[in-house]
């Protein structure tokens, strides 16, 4: 893992992916170091308003963290879904647009790297995104649970097969394709049939994750990792505004520690 | 002109310049060295210590309100000893001044953390008594009230013995002036303000607080004006030098801070977006001063407080 860096970059392209949800590809700043699974960047968009002060600037004062979603030689990609007024102008960005990238944050999870045993992913929404990170051919099987509140928010067909083949979609309220559901619900019925010792990672709204956490505590072959969230002012450690105490009594920062954990350390 | 003299004297020590990081926002001064070597700035401030390790407030700690930031830590902390044998001697090895912010629950744990910094190779003690996030008693509830104010700096410096002692002031007060004199009178060397401004913020749709501690403390750009403000009063009431700071992110909030009569600035939330800050603060305010030919010391004559007592 190497140090973070911040640099200026430019978005190379903007890709809305369902209605509130873009993915955007940043040009990759020359020796940014490469991200791994669980790590984040916070991105400032910059140019809003590239003269006025922090603070001033139309792009909020503190940048956003965001998951990577996706690394090349050239690009680096994040899948952004709109929660608040800073994730809401990045659909309307334009190629070319200036941003402030602070990254790779966090600590890798060398688990989600490369395993022996098969990786389910479940995830919620903006839970999709660092999923993306997840090399398949470095795991035996990875099945992707992916749910939405309705179908107009569930990304198209074309990139969720780029992603991940072998998926069950499900959307709370039946509107989308793959059917009526939970994504907890699936993963109970995947837990159950299974043999053999699995992996389970969950990103997504807190009912998704205490739900996840209770499943594959219930069953001693699922082992459950958890990308976690608070509010995060620094991203690097230094203002505690992510610092909570973990259940085996240990202090722990989010932004340091984390974002992805044990799910048996956290308290829901 | 070649580079302009950068020099702070405070009095008790002379720092090579203005800029140092506010407590809080550094961590324990040594995280952000790649982006920011604590040994570059005047001084830095690592996070507010006790005496013994504090768990501080429950999640969410944080929110970004317009333009600026809301946060209720609650001095979660490593407590003295581990700061003393642990965050500390680093600090010092790469020649960074350090100035210990210091926090407690009553004026006799104040005195006891400068008794246990009296021999250590610090700089100076910043007593935080200002902080808006504690309950049952400590931080802002000795900042309200002059003379358990005085009290509490009077039995600080007794036990700081040759420490130099630093009260960081809350930005309101009925009578900041009157506030700042008795933290003089009663030894201090210089003052340093402001701490975060009580606030609160509510989400409309859910209907609870940001925080989970409900209420927090307001910092970054929108608190400058009220800092400025404060900082004028105070720097107007004493002799002792001013450390200025609320809302700093560029070189040009910094100057304004010397322009209200600060001797030097700390700066804070702005860290917090860009770890550079101090630094290109730092490196700002010499560009300024260069072009106009000036030393840092020829510009504070243009302070509002240059005569003194002009405070309408
Ligand atoms: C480690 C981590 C990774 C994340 N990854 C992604 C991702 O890949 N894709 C994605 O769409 N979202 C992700 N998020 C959430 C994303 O950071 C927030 O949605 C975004 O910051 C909202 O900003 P806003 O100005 O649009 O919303 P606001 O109106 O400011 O707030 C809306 C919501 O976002 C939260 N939020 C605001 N600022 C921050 C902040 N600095 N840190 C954390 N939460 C904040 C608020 O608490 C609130 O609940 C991640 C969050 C964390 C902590
Ligand atoms: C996250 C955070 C933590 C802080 N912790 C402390 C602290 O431990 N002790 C203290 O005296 N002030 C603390 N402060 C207050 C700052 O040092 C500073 O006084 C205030 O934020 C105003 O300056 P700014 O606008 O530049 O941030 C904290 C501020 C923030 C944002
Ligand atoms: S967000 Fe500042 S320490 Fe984690």
């Amino acid at each position: 893992m190497s140090a973070p860096v911040i640099a200026e970059t430019r978005l190379s392209a903007a890709r809305v992916l369902s209605a509130g949800t873009v993915l955007i590809r940043l040009e990759r700043p020359e020796n940014f170091p490469d991200p791994f699974p669980g790590q984040f960047a916070k991105l400032k968009i910059l140019s809003a308003a590239p003269n006025l002060p922090p603070g001033l600037c139309g792009a909020g004062f503190l940048d956003r963290p965001f998951s990577f979603h996706a690394q090349t030689a050239d690009e680096l990609s994040f899948l952004i879904r709109e929660a608040g007024a800073v994730s809401g102008l990045f659909k309307s960005l334009s190629p070319g647009a200036k941003i402030r990238i602070t990254g790779p944050l966090g600590r890798a999870e060398d688990s989600l790297i490369k395993g022996r045993d098969p990786l389910i992913l479940v995830a919620g929404g903006a839970g999709l995104a660092p999923m993306g990170m997840i090399r398949r051919e470095n795991f035996p099987r990875v099945l992707l649970l992916y749910g939405e509140k309705t179908g107009e928010a569930q990304a198209d067909e074309g990139y969720l097969d780029s992603l991940a083949p072998d998926r069950i979609s499900l959307t709370e309220d039946g509107s989308g394709r793959g059917g009526k559901g939970l994504p907890t619900e699936a993963l109970s019925r995947a837990l159950e049939a299974l043999t053999t010792p699995a992996l389970v990672f969950a990103c997504g709204p807190p009912g998704l994750l205490r739900e996840c956490a209770r499943l594959c505590a219930e069953r001693p072959r699922a082992k459950c990792l958890i990308s976690a969230e608070t509010f995060l002012a620094c991203g690097l450690g230094v203002c505690l505004s992510c610092s909570f105490s973990a259940r085996d009594g240990s202090r722990r920062r989010l932004c340091v520690d984390g974002p992805v954990f044990p799910a048996e350390l956290l308290n829901f | 002109m070649s580079l302009p003299d950068l020099k702070t004297d405070l009095g008790f020590v002379t720092l090579e310049n203005p800029v140092m990081s506010a407590s809080g926002t550094f961590g324990y001064g040594l995280e952000l060295a790649d982006f920011c070597p604590p040994e570059a700035l005047g001084a830095v401030v690592p996070k507010g210590i006790s005496l013994k390790p504090w768990p501080g407030n429950p999640l969410p700690r944080a929110a970004e309100t317009a333009g600026g930031l809301l946060n209720a830590i609650g001095l979660e902390n490593m407590g003295v000893e581990r700061f003393l044998s642990e965050a500390l001697p680093p600090l010092k090895a790469r020649g960074a001044r350090v100035g210990v912010n210091i926090l407690g629950k009553t004026a006799e744990e104040y005195a006891e953390l400068c008794r246990r910094l009296t021999d250590a190779p610090v700089d100076f003690i910043e007593l935080n008594i200002s902080c808006p996030n504690l309950h049952g008693g400590g931080g802002l509830s000795f900042g309200a009230d002059p003379a358990a104010a005085g009290r509490l700096v009077a039995l600080s410096r007794e036990a700081a013995g040759k420490v130099p002692l630093v009260a960081k002031l809350p930005p309101l007060v009925s009578d900041i002036a009157l506030l700042a004199k008795i933290c003089e009178d009663n030894g201090c060397r210089a003052l340093s303000l402001i701490n975060s401004v009580p606030a609160l913020a509510i989400d409309h749709r859910s209907g609870r607080p940001l925080l989970g501690n409900v209420t927090g403390g307001l910092s970054g750009p929108p608190v400058k004006p009220l800092a400025l403000r404060q900082v004028f009063a105070a720097a107007s009431a004493v002799k002792i030098p001013v450390i200025g700071l609320g809302g700093i992110s560029t070189a040009a909030d910094a100057l304004e801070f010397f322009l209200a009569g600060a001797a030097a600035v700390q700066v804070g939330s702005a860290t917090l977006a860009d770890p550079r800050a101090p630094l290109s603060i730092l490196e700002g305010v010499r560009d300024f001063l260069r072009e106009r030919g000036e030393n840092l010391e020829d510009y504070k004559k243009l302070a509002l407080t240059a005569g003194k007592g002009r405070l309408p």
